[in-house]
């Protein structure tokens, strides 16, 4: 391998790829929508329930039980209060206490129309186990709780946070095609034969590529992690999104080896795409997805970015994630230069 | 122009377009993406507290925590088990039903109950499943008051979940194929350089370009209909959803046509996805996150597709049809102006 070769195919990627004045811009202006994005959404996630309670008799009990149970409360003025706030979503459901509540047993639920059918389930039961703890009907029961995991009762990570380290995902993989593209373009147009007649081998050849993938993708999520995280944890973040711009030029590279032309790349590319966007949503939502999305090595560098922004996490804990990707992204290239060798023979 | 050269064309583009991967992809993919999404959106939006039990014994409290509505349960048939999807978040909490429990609640006697808490499961959730699980075991220890709850209900009601991702899938179904099968199209002739054949033959660039156009339409339309119908939607209102359905394909392929008339790579038009994709999907945005004002979303054209086809899928009828199709005609009649005039500009480059 020739650094000079390398440095000189690298140049003549770069400068095609800005070239195209389209093609640079657009990818500028993905990355300013995401910046966007990022900060239309609010700095805060509401994860409690904010009872509003409008009473004509005086009530004790239920104001420690529901800061027991991490719910807000909202003590309203009257009943039109109750409704305008309900109506306004400023609070989750409302309950009114009428004077003879003990005597009649009936309380009044105020809920949005909005609603859905399980949560108003949910709001009467709240209401009755009010009505159980202010009227003296407590059960007999302990319990003991262990919390699974860091605590984010009451302070939970705003999905604008949740977001960082998907869209910077995102914009690793976006760039993947553009990789794909320039390989299969230099088999497509015989290029890579007539750069080949040259003291170039075929090791400077994907080198280069690989050094061009790298700037395109590591850059625009580099930039977007800074100008949303800021410095915080910079050393490792950056770590993370090397191995992770490495795994989307392998995944480029292999992409780029099968495919025979741009129909196949944009064919392959948005199947393997959709099946490595997947694990994101998981950071989005936990649980929302089962087990399984861990076989996919993208979760790694997703969950590995989660849990450095959002939790702290030191380098240790990151090991796994930075593991899994360079095994994935050492098969995939692998299976790339076998399927590569095969067509240039 | 003549159509039954057209017609020819298009007999050629479905022989060709048939064994072309993309075509394959764009068919296939709106059914896919559908099913992820309905998938992922379904229990990201509902987002019902999920609560995992480890019954040590069995007896009536499994039934009853099984037929409320507020929670879902899972039940697990080891401690470890139970423990890992906690771990996991697959539960916001899981809890021990030890043996005896229920002789115990009804002889009175103090019962302890031990729960793992997911770390990151929100407040309310924790805050429903104390609730739920303390209304049932009200019940089971028979020390329930029957208590009146008078219900009152304010402002209009919202969109169901399934609603809310339906535009996304709409979308998906419409300008996949209605905007890459033309592009696509036109971008491969130009790099192969079987334009120029087709060019100095006694065939017109309209014919050519109506002949991508109507591939790209039959996808968009076929597509569009399929998931109306895969979902139930159609039925409610056949005649509105072909005319809007129409309408969207329309716009779909005559963008998918300018496109392919001014880029000549697919990583440009790839690039274009990205971005122009925020521009195209922007109201379906608006519906995911309802606190987005939706005047915002009219200034997207798309918008005028998705509210008449979810208006009709949610009441069954639309108040104000005739407003939507002469917006969604005026578009497309802009979009062909378009369209015409880059032909005329860019046609002798193609």
């Amino acid at each position: 391998m020739n650094l000079n070769n390398i440095l000189i195919l690298t140049k003549k990627d770069l400068t095609l790829f800005f070239k195209n004045r389209f093609f640079s811009m657009i990818t500028i202006l993905g990355l300013v929508a995401f910046i966007i994005i990022y900060f239309a959404l609010p700095k805060l996630e509401e994860d409690k329930i904010k009872i509003g309670i409008y009473s004509d008799v005086s009530l004790t009990k239920i104001y420690y039980f529901l800061e027991l149970h991490d719910t807000e409360v909202y003590d309203a003025s009257s009943i039109e209060d109750l409704k305008e706030k309900v109506s306004k979503k400023v609070i989750s459901f409302g309950i009114y206490f009428p004077s003879n509540v003990k005597e009649k047993k009936t309380l009044k639920l105020i809920v949005n129309a909005e609603t859905e059918n399980e949560m108003k389930e949910a709001y009467e039961y709240i209401a009755k186990e009010l009505f159980h703890t202010e009227f003296g009907y407590q059960l007999n029961i302990e319990s003991e709780n262990e919390i699974i995991g860091v605590d984010l009762a009451g302070k939970q990570i705003p999905v604008r946070k949740r977001l960082i380290p998907i869209l910077a995902f995102f914009l690793i993989i976006a760039e993947t095609l553009g990789l794909s593209t320039l390989i299969s373009d230099e088999l497509e147009n015989k290029t890579i034969y007539a750069l080949l007649s040259t003291p170039v081998t075929v090791g400077d050849i994907f080198f280069s590529k690989g050094v061009m993938g790298l700037i395109t993708t590591l850059i625009p999520s580099l930039l977007f992690i800074l100008i949303t995280v800021g410095f915080r944890n910079f050393p490792l973040i950056f770590l993370l999104l090397i191995f992770g711009s490495l795994f989307a030029i392998s995944i480029g590279f292999l992409i780029g080896s099968i495919a025979k032309d741009m129909m196949s790349i944009i064919g392959y590319g948005f199947v393997i795409f959709i099946l490595i966007i997947i694990p994101s949503f998981n950071v989005l939502a936990p649980g929302t997805l089962s087990s399984w999305v861990k076989i996919i090595p993208a979760y790694y560098l997703v969950d590995g970015l989660h849990k450095i922004i959002n939790f702290n996490s030191p380098f240790l804990s990151l090991l796994p994630n930075i593991l899994i990707l360079i095994i994935s992204q050492g098969i995939l290239f692998l299976f790339g230069s076998l399927i590569l060798k095969r067509r240039l023979i | 122009m003549n159509l039954k050269k057209v017609f020819v064309l298009l007999i050629k583009e479905l022989k060709l377009g048939s064994k072309s991967f993309i075509i394959i992809w764009c068919l296939i993919a709106p059914f896919f993406i559908s099913i992820v999404i309905s998938l992922i959106f379904g229990s990201f939006f509902i987002r019902t507290p999920r609560l995992g039990i480890y019954f040590e014994g069995e007896g009536e409290f499994k039934s009853l925590i099984h037929e409320t509505k507020s929670i879902k349960t899972e039940d697990y048939k080891s401690l470890d088990l139970l423990i890992s999807s906690v771990k996991d978040g697959r539960v916001d909490i899981g809890i021990v039903i030890p043996e005896n429990f229920e002789e115990k609640l009804k002889k009175g006697e103090k019962v302890s109950l031990k729960s793992y808490v997911f770390g990151e499961s929100y407040a309310r959730n924790r805050a429903i499943i104390v609730v739920t699980i303390g209304n049932i075991i009200r019940q089971i220890s028979e020390k329930e008051i029957e208590i009146n709850i008078e219900t009152e209900n304010i402002g209009e009601k919202g969109l169901p979940w399934r609603l809310r991702v339906f535009p996304l899938i709409v979308m998906v179904a419409i300008f996949f194929g209605g905007l890459f099968i033309p592009a696509t199209s036109l971008i491969e002739e130009k790099r192969k350089k079987t334009l120029d054949a087709l060019k100095v033959s006694s065939l017109h660039l309209n014919e050519i370009t109506l002949s991508k156009w109507l591939f790209g339409f039959i996808v968009s339309i076929f597509t569009g209909i399929l998931i109306l119908i895969i979902n139930n939607i159609f039925i409610i209102n056949p005649s509105m959803l072909t005319i809007f359905t129409i309408l969207g394909a329309i716009m779909a392929t005559s963008l998918g046509v300018i496109l392919g008339i001014y880029l000549n790579d697919f990583a440009t038009l790839l690039s274009f996805w990205k971005i122009g994709g925020i521009v195209l999907f922007f109201p379906v945005i608006q519906y995911l996150f309802p606190k987005i004002p939706e005047l915002i979303s009219k200034i997207f054209p798309t918008y005028y597709i998705i509210k008449p086809i979810l208006e009709i899928a949610d009441k069954g009828y639309i108040t104000n049809s005739i407003f939507y199709i002469i917006i969604l005609i005026i578009i497309n009649l802009i979009l062909f102006i378009v369209l015409n005039l880059s032909l005329k500009s860019k046609g002798e480059y193609l």
